[in-house]
């Protein structure tokens, strides 16, 4: 009985589903996530007879041969990169990408890393950091006597210094693109690190042809849509029920046949 | 004398097969670009008694598990909103470059390789038109992909997508990981493509049909195991009736 294993494969899978589907749940009020898909290939199939071969010696060749296939497999769990909703928080260094684009942050490990997640505020020497204290890159202080903060769309800090009438040009936020942002390793606490399948970073200012601008005063909220997960979720128990019919109904082959006299 | 006994054995030997190909049907419900199988029976004739004899009762059948049979009826679309999945409206294959050789897919959930190279899950290239892979450079960051299947950035076309169909699909192997093998069948351009970005086409699963049918294999082998064992009942009477006549 081999459908007992082949829909134990496919209870697996459900399974690996739920997980990530939960996973999306439960992040639906983290700032900058995107949610995730499972996604699931054919295992590989046994050849029974295999079509064109010769069914006799006057070279008859077989249309089409039979091939059973035994089961699922999970492909991939992939991120699905659309824009979040914007939610208006007034905070001065919160800032929300509309479009393409990640901001870099610099790790403890030297490493840079790439977030959405625009929460940012200032260091004890006034350099604008994440909500983990990590430099956001290029680094941008802040003067202490500065007493307002302007970001533009374009990423350009302007600083509001007593005394002086025009604003003082701080520096400019830089965000990074990716050829493909699927290939970026999520390492948790929103960040992400560059692999050779997201290819290399690319730099440049907000608001550049393929880049985002930004947003000052607003973060992106999760991706994550209430109503499809819950849709997905029902579509997958139903699956993972079906697979588990299949067991009970192999179950019943094998006692029937076990019950013969 | 036992006949009957053997032809039941070979239904019951099918059924499980018929269930198998079901519950691979069902684990792959929600795979994308899947195809469900279905076994086809034939029946394997065999003559009884000599063929001159009566007509009409002097032959019996026993089924034999033929081939397999791929639905080929498309799949929905799921939109997925990833600018690098592309589906299928219609007919036509993917082509893809594996280590094996050319092998064909309906699942466009495709990425873009470190080298640039639009690529599968597996990392197997996507093949344009003209058989050659296709590459992105790092400048391609706004990636169209018209319904025409005509790849385009930023910097103008790239290349357009290779869509083939088969005079006869049926003989297309699976081989796993969505992959198609063509082996003797000849790939034949498909004139028209329609291709859809940001979407997936499903798995043409049917769960209802498949429950369905579950239910019904499962009935029609308590139906056969049921007769099998009263056809071994009715060989014992038969036995104990003659060994009384016998001993009276």
């Amino acid at each position: 009985m081999r459908s007992l294993q082949i829909a134990a494969t496919g209870m697996q899978a459900q399974q690996t589903n739920i997980e990530v589907i939960s996973n999306n749940i439960a992040n639906i009020s983290t700032t900058g996530f995107k949610r995730r898909r499972a996604e699931f290939q054919d295992l590989i199939y046994q050849n029974l007879r295999r079509t064109g071969s010769q069914s006799a010696d006057t070279g008859t060749l077989l249309p089409s041969g039979a091939q059973l296939g035994l089961g699922v497999r999970t492909a991939a769990i992939y991120r699905i990169s659309e824009q979040g909703n914007l939610q208006q928080t007034e905070n001065r260094f919160d800032i929300a990408i509309r479009g393409n684009g990640y901001f870099q942050v610099q790790m403890p490990s030297g490493e840079t890393a790439y977030t959405r997640d625009g929460t940012f505020g200032l260091s004890a020497e006034g350099t604008i950091v994440t909500a983990e204290g990590f430099t956001v890159q290029p680094a941008i202080t802040i003067p202490p006597a500065a007493r307002d903060v302007t970001i533009n769309a374009t990423g350009e800090v302007l600083a509001k210094i007593d005394g002086q009438i025009q604003p003082q040009n701080v520096g400019q936020i830089q965000l990074a693109i990716f050829a493909n942002e699927g290939g970026l390793e999520a390492i948790g606490e929103n960040l992400f690190l560059a692999t050779p399948g997201s290819g290399d970073a690319q730099q440049s200012v907000p608001g550049a042809a393929g880049y985002g601008q930004v947003l000052q005063g607003f973060i992106e909220t999760s991706n994550v849509n209430v109503v499809q997960e819950i849709t997905a979720l029902i579509t997958a128990q139903r699956a993972y029920e079906m697979n588990s019919r299949v067991i009970s109904a192999s179950d019943e082959m094998l006692s029937t046949l076990t019950r013969l006299r | 004398m036992d006949s009957p006994g053997y032809i039941l054995m070979s239904r019951l030997t099918l059924q499980e097969r018929s269930t198998q190909a079901l519950a691979h049907n069902i684990a792959n419900a929600d795979t994308p670009g899947f195809r469900a199988m279905r076994p086809v029976f034939g029946q394997v004739m065999v003559s009884l008694r000599g063929a001159g004899g009566i007509q009409g009762d002097s032959s019996m059948s026993f089924p034999q598990d033929r081939a397999t049979w791929r639905d080929m009826s498309p799949g929905p679309l799921q939109t997925t909103g990833n600018k690098l999945d592309v589906a299928i409206d219609g007919e036509g294959f993917f082509a893809v470059e594996t280590p094996k050789g050319e092998r064909y897919t309906r699942a466009g959930r495709f990425s873009i390789a470190a080298n640039g190279r639009l690529v599968d899950q597996e990392g197997n290239a996507v093949l344009d038109s003209r058989g050659r892979p296709i590459a992105f450079s790092a400048q391609d960051t706004q990636i169209e992909i018209t319904k025409s299947g005509a790849i385009q950035s930023e910097n103008g076309p790239i290349a357009t997508l290779q869509l083939v169909r088969f005079q006869n699909p049926q003989n297309l192997i699976a081989e796993g990981n969505r992959l198609f093998d063509a082996k003797s069948e000849a790939p034949i351009p498909v004139e028209r493509p329609k291709v859809v970005q940001g979407a997936l086409e499903g798995s043409n699963v049917s769960p209802v049909l498949e429950i369905t049918r579950l239910t019904a294999e499962m009935r029609e082998f308590q139906y056969a195991s049921m007769f099998t064992e009263r056809e071994g009942e009715r060989i014992t009477n038969s036995v104990e009736r003659i060994m009384r006549r016998r001993s009276s």
